[in-house]
């Protein structure tokens, strides 16, 4: 039978949201397919009560391995232990495009001599073939792909696909997990001092540039998210990463983080090329900018021209009003 | 192979692709102009290139670059990559790079590197150097393909690097941990914009630059059947426009607080602030 693989990505014996989203797109696959969705959880504790979770967003079968050594991503052992279970004949193995399955999608990929198409905003069947869209040229273009071979491997962007209850039986398999390292040693984790919420699975982003004026005015924006909700991230232009305002693990754009949230709000961000790069594809998008003919206007839905210092405090007491 | 102290063999793989920020998309078919593409040294790979010349200054060695391109490239920015510390620039031209497929690249880039590699009667590269992903089509995985085509070790994403001695020492930043890790080389590294910056070329590399050799390699002398197996993975169907076309709406009003009270109603009139 064509079964499909999902990679259930956890933190913290917690589910990360993008691993829904990826069981969603899993399941329409799947059920184009008749075949089963198999989450694969590998987690330090907690499988059962996520392998439940996994089964009520359309996991058939969840594979799950707990270890407190891989905790944290080790990513030879993850790649190993997803090559291995993917080798058992699945008709497609998905990963979050998140930072970790953007980088043990293409481990799984090399180890199953497989295909891998890397970033994807949309998911079909047609005749049988997997079919898939992933933008290209900086968010300009979307090429349209089929995935060829025995196993084709997709990641999936988050925030793309909106996850979808669907129950299934979620039953939990155990799954053996390898002993050894491999070749690349971790002799140290070290708190990067980041946020949580990667900016790039965020559903809502807030980003500031240059109009900020200065670094110390980012609490304005801190104030503004924590408004927005606790599912909201801070994003950064290039000029103020590179100004040293901001971490570039909050950077988006073409060198930096692409992002697909459902509001973008762009505060004092003029909109250069290689930032629309980076965010263009955001469902809705909000700038606030006091030069008019600032380009991040052309691809807002909403603008405000005004001074950001003056713009943010108002939005954030707005949005702090009971509704 | 390298002994302890001894010099650094580096490869750095380049990709001279489009400029992105530059590229026109025919209004009728919404395929993009490539016919009139401004071209550039993709991103990331100035990146590799530049912590390729620091690992260099620090333990000597020679750089060499290698690109698969499907024609030659503006002869200005062969030279730019030489002026920014490549000893040698090798170019693979070959149809197969239209396709952009990362199988079919890292298939021939780690062919025509094992081919190099005997050219200066190496065992193995002792580092290759690639950036995390092309701006064009942002796969993000010649790299790993490269270094499994080799046998080597793969560490993607690094921030930092460092040798000593047989050993390699990165750091990545995942999220929010940077995982400090270790190989033994030989090692392919892939590198971003956080790496490091860039330096511009002084006027003595630039004048040196001219100097360098740039060799083309036939893929005909590319041993192991490596075309053979260089089969695409991906087939383009089609190419569309981005799906959405923006508002574009200004929200005026008397001064800040009416234009911040009716953008958020507005915003929560459409939805956007539920979830």
């Amino acid at each position: 039978m064509p079964n499909v693989l999902a990679f259930a990505e956890q933190r913290d014996g917690k589910l990360r949201r993008a691993s829904l989203e990826v069981m969603t797109a899993a399941r329409t696959v799947a059920d184009a397919l008749g075949g089963e969705v198999h989450a694969l959880l590998i987690a330090p504790r907690n499988t059962a009560a996520m392998a439940a979770d996994l089964g009520r967003y359309g996991a058939d079968k969840v594979l799950a391995g707990e270890s407190a050594a891989l905790a944290q991503y080790v990513p030879e052992a993850y790649a190993r232990a997803v090559a291995d279970a993917a080798g058992a004949g699945y008709h497609t193995v998905f990963f979050p495009a998140s930072p970790m399955g953007k980088d043990l999608a293409p481990r799984v990929a090399v180890r199953l001599d497989a295909a891998l198409a890397s970033d994807v905003t949309a998911v079909g069947v047609e005749s049988g073939e997997l079919v898939v869209t992933r933008p290209i040229y900086g968010g300009r273009i979307f090429a349209t792909v089929t995935v060829e071979g025995a196993c084709r491997i997709v990641s999936l962007r988050p925030n793309v696909v909106r996850a979808a209850e669907s129950a299934k039986a979620g039953t939990l398999q155990p799954l053996a997990l390898p002993a050894e390292a491999g070749r690349t040693k971790v002799r140290e984790l070290k708190a990067a001092g980041g946020a949580k919420l990667d900016v790039a699975e965020a559903p809502i982003v807030v980003s500031g540039g240059r109009g900020m004026k200065a670094p110390e005015n980012w609490s304005m924006l801190e104030e503004l998210a924590a408004a927005l909700g606790g599912s909201c991230a801070l994003g950064a232009s290039r000029a103020v990463v590179d100004a040293g305002w901001r971490p570039h693990s909050e950077q988006v754009g073409q060198t930096g983080k692409t992002v697909s949230p459902q509001l973008y709000v762009a505060v004092g961000i003029s909109g250069a090329m290689q930032h629309l790069a980076g965010m263009r594809s955001a469902k809705t998008i909000v700038a606030i900018n006091k030069d008019a003919d600032a380009p991040i206007f052309k691809v807002a839905d909403f603008g405000i021209v005004g001074d950001a210092m003056e713009v943010v405090p108002r939005l954030t007491a707005e949005l702090k009003k009971p509704r | 192979m390298t002994e302890a102290g001894s010099e650094l063999a580096i490869a750095v793989c380049i990709k001279f692709t489009v400029d992105v920020n530059r590229l026109r998309p025919d209004p009728a078919t919404a395929a993009p102009d490539l016919g009139h593409a401004h071209y550039r040294i993709n991103d990331f790979d100035e990146n590799a290139l530049e912590e390729a010349v620091r690992l260099k200054e620090r333990h000597g060695g020679r750089i060499v670059g290698v690109s698969l391109v499907e024609r030659e490239p503006p002869r200005e920015l062969l030279l730019r990559a030489l002026a920014a510390g490549l000893d040698a620039l090798y170019l693979v031209p070959h149809a197969a790079a239209a396709s952009g497929d990362a199988f079919v690249t890292a298939t021939i880039l780690a062919a025509a590197l094992e081919e190099i590699g005997a050219v200066y009667e190496m065992v193995s590269w002792d580092l290759v150097l690639c950036g995390d992903a092309s701006c064009d089509t942002y796969d993000g995985q010649v790299g790993p393909r490269v270094a499994e085509a080799l046998g080597i070790v793969p560490i993607t994403y690094a921030t930092r690097l460092d040798v000593r001695d047989d050993t390699i020492v990165a750091e990545r930043t995942i999220e929010d941990y940077v995982h400090v890790v270790e190989a033994t080389l030989p090692a392919l590294v892939t590198v971003g914009s956080e790496t490091n910056k860039p330096r511009l070329p002084h006027l003595r590399q630039i004048m040196d630059a001219g100097r360098k050799p740039i060799v083309r390699l036939t893929t005909a002398g590319l041993g192991r059947g490596a075309l053979d197996r260089a089969r695409a993975t991906l087939e383009l169907l089609g190419v569309t426009a981005p799906p959405s076309a923006r508002r574009r709406m200004v929200v005026g009003g008397n001064g800040p607080d009416d234009v911040a009270r009716k953008l958020v109603r507005q915003l929560q009139s459409d939805g956007e602030l539920t979830q």
